[in-house]
């Protein structure tokens, strides 16, 4: 495993739930231990004073009783019994000078008690922990002051408990170990558990990035938040396909748009420059030229339009325009290519103006897409009839109905798809964009657009669009 | 007439000088806006056409330097992005008209006489006369030969656009521009109808045609022999 492996590693989720799970497991029980630990510390403590105090108090009135003599031979049955080395038991003349003690050299471990001590309060014993030269364990030391002004000392070794204390201690360290290893391992397997069906995700992700976006993530019954995530990948890898397949179909229908005309052009140029004789048809060549450039010109601006609508107006640009004023506008300048092929317009607007929120020239163009189509779709002596109407709920309703060919019921479907074209349009002049940009612009306003047709008898368009509020 | 081009690309400065200086006008040509920058502080110049997209740097700041030092020439700002945002953005900084590229050169040539027309204006005139047609403003009636041309508003609007640029040609872009106000090409032939009806009124009835066709480029309204 390379270095970059690792430090990956330390940043998956798994990996930091594995360690969050084995810092909690060890610390709970370092705290538990912690509580225990200092609890059996105290208790033992208590239980040894405890005892020392009885004894005092036993070897107190025996020496009351008894005398020395009875204290000496208590002294050794006591040592005797406990052991020489657990019990320290002495009896010193106020100026310091052993007289009775519970072996050779027991007093030698225990220090006189000072003075200031001694005199503070005489009744009470004063209890004390030393730690001996020569002895490798504390002893806990009680000392007290007899009648006669003897002093008494009983000691007892806390070897024991130390050494309880450090057994305590070595099980105690092996069960937070334990405990740190199996928190890992559980938090390890729960984080695998739960990121199983991410992980699963990730797989087929990174394969339908290398280029198959067919695929699609199932579920495998992980749970609620994994089930959410595998819906909406899914969801946005059909959008991603559905998209690609129209930029795919855009393209090549552009790339078949383009070499129409380019072909167009090259044949002109091509015999003229072949055939042509003098310089009238030269011109005649670079006016077809031009011509064609401009349409070719005007069907990418129209591409480019489009793209730039849908991807939403900038809500900057939007100012207050008057809709009446672009119907009226774009009937009178098409007027004329009604007059030509005797159409009657029929034009019913409301009194005052209808003011939108809008971008005054994407609107004209919409409208002058629709009112040409219109004209174009419209047999001799037909009727165009065009309609403007207030409507509730701050909508307004434009209607924009000819008398003409109609659309075929399997073409109306795709009438809004770019450069899609009706068999009964494609002898019509037109690049198969006008709907899809007017589309394009009055979604971009918030409005839409529907069309109902009948084939031979006419097409109605309604455009919805919000007035201003 | 003086102009400044600022234009990084070959062909296109040298297609635009060519014609240019046929049209009489006298060019200087910078390849990039630090030398343009240079040229338009040091000269005195009638109008300067800049492209946007610049090596070093770029239209936009190169007008924008040109405001800020104090110099008024009118500018036509060209662009190969045509969208509403763009056009915007030209002339807020300081561009005077807007230009998309591909361009008709006559459209080019028109707006650089408007630009020129409108910063050296001294009034506006209120009779248009082009040989024996004649154009009231102030009334709102025209003439030719004495004779009286009744107009609709919209055609009355074509003719004084094309009598204000007499002798030049316009394209039907510049016609949906100036007369509809519609920033588009509609792809159909509404300005040839709209011609044909006013040549109806203005040439048919009289001896000699003033209104013609420059086929694939548009129209041009002059006397001709």
């Amino acid at each position: 495993m390379c270095w970059k492996n690792v430090t990956n590693l330390s940043k998956t989720v798994t990996f930091r739930l594995t360690l969050w799970y084995s810092m909690i497991f060890g610390l709970l029980t370092f705290v538990v231990f912690l509580v225990v630990y200092f609890y059996l510390v105290s208790y033992l403590h208590w239980q040894i004073e405890n005892e020392l105090l009885n004894s005092i108090k036993e070897f107190e009135s025996l020496y009351k009783t008894g005398g020395i003599d009875a204290l000496r031979s208590e002294f050794l049955r006591e040592a005797e019994s406990e052991g020489a080395h657990n019990v320290f038991l002495c009896l010193r003349t106020p100026d310091g000078k052993v007289v009775a003690s519970s072996g050779a050299g027991a007093c030698r471990y225990l220090e006189p008690l000072k003075p200031d001590l001694m005199n503070s309060d005489s009744d009470r014993p004063v209890l004390r922990t030393i730690s001996p030269h020569g002895l490798s364990h504390k002893i806990r030391l009680v000392a007290k002051e007899m009648e006669d002004g003897y002093v008494m000392e009983v000691g007892r070794s806390l070897k024991n408990n130390e050494l309880m204390m450090e057994r305590y201690r070595e099980t105690f360290g092996a069960a937070i170990f334990v405990m740190i290893t199996s928190g890992g391992l559980i938090g390890w397997f729960m984080a695998r558990k739960a990121m199983s069906g991410v992980s699963r995700v990730t797989t087929i992700a990174s394969r339908i990035g290398k280029g198959d976006l067919r695929i699609r993530v199932p579920y495998g019954g992980e749970g609620e938040e994994i089930r959410a995530l595998v819906i909406a990948f899914n969801d946005m890898l059909g959008r991603i396909e559905s998209l690609v397949k129209e930029l795919k179909h855009v393209t090549d229908n552009i790339a078949h748009e383009l070499r129409t005309p380019l072909t167009r052009i090259r044949g002109l140029a091509e015999t003229t420059l072949i055939k042509g004789k003098d310089v009238s048809e030269y011109q005649e060549l670079a006016a077809s030229v031009i011509r064609e450039s401009d349409q070719l010109i005007a069907m990418l601006n129209t591409m480019l339009e489009i793209a730039k609508t849908d991807s939403g107006i900038n809500e900057m640009a939007l100012e207050p325009v008057d809709l009446k004023k672009i119907i009226e506008e774009a009937i009178d300048l098409f007027m004329p290519l009604a007059e030509e092929k005797d159409l009657s317009i029929e034009v019913s607007l409301p009194k005052g103006e209808v003011i939108i929120k809008g971008e005054r020239h994407r609107l004209q163009r919409a409208f002058a897409n629709l009112l040409d189509n219109a004209i174009k779709y419209s047999l001799e002596n037909g009727r165009i009839e065009v309609s403007l109407k207030r409507e509730e709920h701050g909508m307004v309703l434009v209607e924009i109905g000819d008398s003409g060919i109609g659309i075929d019921e399997k073409d109306l479907p795709y009438i809004f798809e770019r450069f899609y074209r009706g068999d009964k349009s494609r002898s019509t002049p037109g690049s198969g964009l006008g709907l899809s940009l007017s589309l394009s612009i009055i979604r971009a306003h918030g409005g839409d657009i529907q069309v109902e047709s009948a084939p031979g008898k006419g097409t109605k368009f309604t455009i919805v669009l919000p007035v201003e509020s | 007439m003086r102009i400044l081009l600022v234009e990084d690309d070959q062909q296109t400065a040298s297609f635009i000088i060519k014609g240019l200086k046929q049209e009489g006008f006298a060019i200087d040509h910078a390849l990039d806006g630090k030398t343009g920058l240079d040229l338009a502080l040091s000269e005195p110049y009638d109008a300067a056409v800049i492209d946007i997209m610049l090596p070093g740097m770029d239209g936009l700041s190169l007008i924008d330097s040109m405001r800020k030092s104090g110099v008024e020439t009118p500018v036509i700002v060209l662009s190969a992005k045509g969208s509403v945002d763009d056009r915007v953005k030209g002339l807020q900084t300081g561009g005077d008209d807007y230009l998309v590229k591909p361009f008709a050169f006559s459209e080019l040539v028109a707006r650089i006489h408007a630009l020129i027309r409108r910063a050296t204006r001294a009034k506006d005139p209120t009779v248009l006369q082009v040989g024996g047609l004649k154009m009231d403003l102030v009334r709102r009636r025209v003439f030719r030969d004495g004779v009286d041309i009744d107009l609709q508003p919209k055609e009355f609007a074509l003719l004084e656009y094309l009598m204000r640029n007499a002798g030049r040609v316009v394209s039907k872009t510049m016609i949906m521009e100036h007369v509809w106000d519609y920033n588009f090409d509609p792809q159909t032939n509404v300005v040839e109808a709209r011609i044909c009806k006013l040549r109806d009124k203005v040439d048919r009835p009289f001896q000699k045609d003033l209104i013609h066709t420059i086929r694939g480029v548009g129209y041009v309204l002059e006397e001709r022999d």
